[in-house]
C-alpha cells in the first residue's frame, strides 16, 4: 500500500520531469544568429595603345634601296568585367597612296589575333583581336608600309583602336 | 516484489532531472555589425579590383561585427564561428577565402580569444572563443579585412556567417 503511493509518486515526478525537460532543451546553453556578408567589386574596362618608342609610329624613309622598317605598337586591355571583348581597328585619316600594313599578335592572358599576317589598313573597321574571357590582356600590333613605289612625299595616317564589349 | 519498480522510477526521475537541469542554463548571443543599420547584414561596400585606367591596385576594406555574449549558469561557454560557403556572385564568381582575414580584438575577461592575430576565413566551423570558468558576460569585437585580389571579376558577392554559442 505504502510501496504503492511511494510508485505514484515517482511516477509523477518523472512524468513531470519528462514533459518539462524536453520543453526547456532548446533553451540548453545554445544561442545562433546568422549574418549575411556582401561586396560588390566595381567593373573596370579600359584599352590603351602606344607605340614601343614612344609618340608616333614612324614608318619611313621608304626608297628604292631601303627596304621598308616595321613599329610596333602595344594594346594593353584592363578588364575586370569577365565579358568577352574584341578589339577593332580602321583608318581614321587616309594615308593617301601609301598602304600600310598591319599583323597581329596572340594575347598574353589567353587572347586570340585576328590578323595574324600582315594585311592592309582600311577606313572600315576590322576585328583584330578577341578575349573571351573577358579579362586583361595585351597584345602588338605590327606596321610597315608596302614596298610597292611610292611618289615622293610625307605619308600620315592616323589609326583607331576600338573596344567593344560583348 | 514490488521493491524494483520503485527504485527504477526513482532512479528515472533523478536521471531525468539530472538532464534537465543544465536547461536552466540560458546563453544570451547579440550580433551587431558595427557599420550598419541594425539588420544582419554586413555590407563591405564597393570596391575595386583594379585602378580607374585598369592600373593593378585593389582595394582593402574593413568590417566590424560586435558579439554580445552572456550565461547564467556561471558555467564556462564556446563561442564558434561558421562560415555557410564561400564568398560567391549570382553566376558562380568566387573570391578565394585567403582573401579574407579575421580576428578578435583584446576581450575584458580571462576568456581564451582563439584569433587574436589576423587568420584567413575558412569554410565551416570554428571555436573563436572559451570564457572564463565562471562564464563571464563577455563583449567580442570581430574585426573583418577583405584584401580583393587584383583583377577580381567584377560583380556582387554573398556569403553567410553564423555564430553560435554553447554552454558547457
Amino acid at each position: 500500500m505504502r510501496s504503492s503511493g511511494l510508485k505514484r509518486i515517482m511516477l509523477a515526478v518523472a512524468g513531470i520531469a519528462v514533459l518539462w525537460a524536453p520543453g526547456r532543451a532548446p533553451a540548453q546553453g545554445t544561442a545562433t544568429e546568422t549574418v549575411g556578408f556582401s561586396i560588390q567589386i566595381e567593373p573596370v574596362f579600359t584599352v590603351n595603345s602606344a607605340s614601343e618608342e614612344g609618340g608616333t609610329i614612324d614608318l619611313g624613309p621608304v626608297g628604292p634601296d631601303q627596304s621598308p622598317v616595321s613599329r610596333r605598337a602595344v594594346v594593353s586591355v584592363r578588364s575586370n568585367t569577365g565579358r568577352p571583348y574584341r578589339i577593332l581597328q580602321r583608318l581614321e585619316e587616309d594615308p593617301g597612296k601609301a598602304q600600310i600594313l598591319f599583323s597581329v599578335t596572340d594575347g598574353v592572358n589567353g587572347g586570340r589575333s585576328r590578323v595574324s599576317s600582315p594585311t592592309a589598313l582600311t577606313l572600315q573597321p576590322v576585328e583584330i583581336f578577341s578575349n573571351p574571357q573577358g579579362i586583361s590582356d595585351q597584345f602588338h600590333v605590327t606596321y610597315s608600309v608596302s614596298s610597292d613605289l611610292l611618289p615622293a612625299g610625307e605619308y600620315r595616317a592616323r589609326i583607331l583602336i576600338e573596344e567593344e564589349l560583348r | 516484489m514490488n521493491r524494483f519498480p520503485v527504485r527504477v522510477f526513482a532512479a528515472a526521475a533523478v536521471w531525468l532531472a539530472g538532464w534537465a537541469a543544465p536547461a536552466c542554463a540560458e546563453v544570451t548571443l547579440t550580433v551587431t555589425p558595427v557599420q550598419g543599420g541594425a539588420s544582419l547584414e554586413v555590407d563591405f561596400g564597393t570596391a575595386r579590383s583594379l585602378g580607374p585606367e585598369g592600373e593593378a591596385e585593389s582595394d582593402t576594406v574593413i568590417r566590424q561585427v560586435k558579439l554580445n555574449v552572456s550565461s547564467n549558469s556561471a558555467r564556462p561557454y564556446q563561442v564558434f564561428q561558421r562560415v555557410n560557403g564561400p564568398w560567391l556572385s549570382p553566376d558562380g564568381k568566387e573570391i578565394p577565402m585567403s582573401a579574407v582575414q579575421f580576428s578578435i580584438s583584446e576581450t575584458r575577461t580571462n576568456g581564451a580569444n582563439r584569433f587574436p592575430s589576423p587568420a584567413p576565413m575558412s569554410l565551416g566551423e570554428q571555436e573563436i572563443f572559451l570564457s572564463d570558468p565562471a562564464g563571464t558576460a563577455e563583449e567580442l569585437l570581430i574585426t573583418y579585412k577583405v584584401k580583393v585580389p587584383k583583377g577580381q571579376l567584377a560583380g556582387s558577392y554573398d556569403t553567410k556567417v553564423s555564430y553560435r554559442m554553447v554552454g558547457r
